[in-house]
């Protein structure tokens, strides 16, 4: 082939660039850490790395919302363990009064006792964590139980929140499945039943609640055991949730960042690349024979 | 040996002379033109010149020659053409790289807002703050939506506006290749050069199939044909032109070009075929940016009418359900540019239908769960999610801009080949020309010996004769 100058120069000018243009990518990649920075960099992996991020940030809100159902769950168990601590006081006060040898002053007093803590208990049915009815179920922006007489007046749909992907968690124990008739013995009811026989100085009727005090000790317990319950499982699917958050981290990394020992190679690569191709444009001959009058 | 046969000798001489001295001309022009864009290099027409039986008339440099091969020529105007319509192509087509990248302001990132809003609203359904948030992250999806669609449709817009401007160019530059046609034609029928006249020419089609594929013929008494897409010609062989023109099609809107020719138009958009700046236009703004338009509008349209469905299915905290969360249109075209945070909910936040059931606000989450579990639905044309839909048309927009960057790459190497093949015959060689240089001045020297020798046969005539 006839090589002619313009083509010596634009081989050159050819050869620059392109070396140019690698070092500039080269640095970008280096510096930012990005190795696709526009979807044409790599077309697949940036539609990838969209359902990636996506898995990642719903990972991460769901266990917001495991966070949030735990702090939620914990405060209903510790609701409900004071209630039972209540209960527990009530029943030592029923055992008490439904002894024969008590005087009516004695019963009277007791009588007074648990109607404070009778007055307790509905309170605590009433907690409220940020402005919402703990116990009420759905709606929570009305007290669940009469504040009293302690009838039950709220709602027993449980909440639930997604804690991880498609997994939908208890994140409530409504007062009206624990408390109230519905769980076998209305409690509120029959801790009356038990201040008016203490006040009536009748130790039968009193002797009479203790079996029903019980049962509502087992209906409380077991309003935690179900709070535990579900608390384990927000547990459990929040780690699942953090798994795929980890694993959905690692894989939007591999696809749109560098590795930074290849990055730095790159560079290194380019760098000299375009020192060379600088170099061959800056020797570029004299036009043909007139290097010769040199 | 007679006095006239040495003054013949003396003729031969300054022949020669004078012929290398149109060489050395000629060599020169060649060598300061090493690196012109466009020159085409000549080289010197020597003839012998008939002498007297007895001896030779010397020599005469009839001119230069250009040097070119028209098919190595039509080659390099193709592939000139090609690489300017993959470069036009890719200028717009990389807008679609800004539009979906991954970055703020953009579809991807205002979606991940906004889904954040709806779980935060399904942990606390009851929290107007929340349900606030959420609203705006909604106007935010269908503003990002509506700015991408802007984005997309300025750049077809902006392919018009090129596509008239390059018509009217394409259509200057006709006009002076068929002046230039002329001039030639008149000056080499009145016996000058017309090598110069000739390269500006040449320099002037090239330009033109920047603009248009074209395809040039050569025809009698210096003319030429240009043929637009090697069909119709675009400037007949007389100079007569047919110029093009920018028409808005009367369906779409958008610029079609029409050649005119005898008062009639003819839409010639399809010829283009890619090549030319004209053809990459009309490529990208028909293909790469249409096609990711009608995507970002069904993605828009399918994304609204999803979320739509959930949320009238919902009740708000004021126990009333069946209102949209955006208003879209009716059907898929025009979606992107239509959608809008729907009136029942804007400035309303406790219209949200976070419950299930009027009779469970506030605390009721169910429908909002519903809500954030569209993320993960497949709820999309196709059968695929919201973030599968995205997704796929990144891939796609990304593909199509790989493409388009790879075809500028394969046409350039194409060109840069054509465009050697051209320079390895008409190009300027500067060793061969000062090569050539050094010939023709030890001829000159050689011519002028001659000269000197007859000379010094004259002198030694003239002293016999004393």
């Amino acid at each position: 082939m006839r090589v002619t100058d313009s083509m010596i120069a634009e081989n050159a000018r050819l050869g620059v660039a392109s070396a140019r243009e690698r070092n500039l990518e080269a640095q970008r990649a280096a510096s930012t850490g990005v190795r696709v920075d526009q979807p044409s960099d790599d077309p697949v992996a940036a539609g990838l790395a969209r359902r990636r991020k996506a898995d990642e940030l719903r990972a991460t809100q769901m266990q917001r919302a495991a966070d949030f159902g735990a702090t939620r769950l914990q405060s209903t168990d510790a609701t409900y363990e004071a209630i039972g601590g209540v209960l527990d006081r009530i029943r030592e006060l029923a055992i008490q009064g439904s002894n024969a040898t008590l005087s009516a002053s004695d019963r009277s007093a007791l009588a007074v006792e648990v109607g404070g803590l009778r007055d307790q208990a509905i309170a605590l049915a009433n907690t409220q964590l940020d402005g919402r009815f703990l116990l009420a179920g759905m709606v929570d922006n009305v007290a669940p139980f009469n504040g009293v007489t302690g009838a039950f007046v709220g709602d027993r749909n449980v909440q639930q929140l997604e804690v991880a992907p498609g997994v939908r968690s208890d994140v409530s124990v409504p007062g009206g499945d624990v408390l109230s008739p519905v769980a076998g013995v209305d409690m509120f009811a029959t801790l009356e039943t038990l201040r008016l026989a203490l006040a009536a100085n009748n130790p039968v009727a009193t002797q009479a609640t203790i079996a029903d005090l019980v049962t509502s000790i087992e209906q409380v317990s077991q309003g935690r055991a179900q709070s535990g319950v579900a608390m384990e499982g927000v547990e459990m699917a929040r780690s699942v949730s953090k798994r795929i958050q980890d694993a959905a981290r690692v894989d939007y990394a591999t696809l749109m960042e560098v590795d930074t020992f290849d990055a730095l190679s790159e560079l290194n690569r380019a760098d000299t690349l375009l020192q060379q191709a600088v170099s061959i444009a800056a020797r570029l001959p004299l036009p043909g024979l007139a290097q010769q009058g040199r | 040996m007679s006095s006239s046969t040495v003054s013949s000798l003396l003729n031969v001489g300054a022949t020669g002379l004078r012929a290398q001295s149109v060489a050395v001309n000629v060599t020169s022009q060649n060598l300061t033109n090493v690196q012109t864009e466009g020159y085409t290099r000549r080289n010197v027409l020597m003839d012998p010149l008939q002498g007297p039986p007895d001896g030779g008339g010397g020599v005469i440099a009839r001119g230069s020659l250009r040097i070119v091969d028209q098919y190595v020529e039509r080659r390099w105007l193709g592939a000139i053409s090609e690489k300017a319509g993959a470069e036009a192509s890719l200028q717009l087509s990389s807008r679609i790289d800004e539009v979906l990248s991954d970055s703020s302001g953009n579809v991807g990132q205002a979606l991940d807002a906004f889904r954040a809003a709806v779980r935060d609203v399904s942990v606390n359904p009851s929290d107007t703050g929340a349900r606030q948030v959420m609203l705006s992250r909604a106007e935010s999806v269908a503003s990002t939506f509506r700015n991408a669609e802007t984005r997309i449709e300025e750049s077809r817009d902006e392919a018009d506006r090129r596509m008239a401007d390059a018509i009217a160019q394409a259509n200057a530059i006709a006009s002076e290749i068929s002046q230039l046609s002329q001039q030639i034609s008149r000056s080499e029928a009145s016996g000058n050069e017309a090598s110069d006249l000739r390269d500006r020419r040449d320099q002037r089609i090239r330009e033109l199939g920047k603009i248009v594929p074209i395809t040039a013929v050569t025809a009698e008494q210096g003319r030429i044909t240009v043929l637009l897409a090697g069909r119709e010609p675009i400037i007949a062989a007389d100079g007569a032109i047919s110029p093009l023109k920018a028409v808005p099609d009367a369906t779409t809107g958008r610029i079609r070009v029409e050649r005119t020719a005898a008062g009639a138009p003819m839409d010639v958009t399809s010829w283009l075929n890619g090549a030319g700046s004209l053809g990459g236009l009309v490529e990208a703004r028909d293909g790469a940016l249409a096609s990711a338009q009608t995507s970002l509008d069904q993605l828009a349209f399918d994304f609204a009418n999803a979320y739509n469905t959930v949320q009238t299915a919902g009740f708000g905290l004021d126990g009333v359900s069946g209102r949209k969360l955006f208003d879209v249109s009716a059907t898929a075209t025009g979606a992107a540019s239509s959608i809008a945070l729907s009136v029942d909910v804007a400035g309303f936040p406790d219209r949200i239908g976070a419950a299930s059931t009027a009779a469970t606000v506030p605390g009721d989450n169910r429908n909002a769960l519903d809500l954030a579990a569209l993320e993960t639905a497949t709820v999309m044309s196709g059968g695929e999610t919201v973030d599968g839909a995205l997704g796929a048309l990144i891939t796609s927009g990304g593909l199509s801009v790989q493409a388009a960057r790879d075809e500028v790459d394969a046409r350039s190497a194409v060109e840069a080949q054509a465009k050697s093949a051209r320079d390895s015959i008409s190009g300027v060689n500067s060793d061969d020309e000062m090569v050539a240089l050094t010939q023709y001045q030890r001829a000159y020297e050689a011519a002028t010996k001659v000269v000197q020798t007859a000379d010094e046969m004259l002198q030694t005539l003239l002293q016999l004769k004393r």
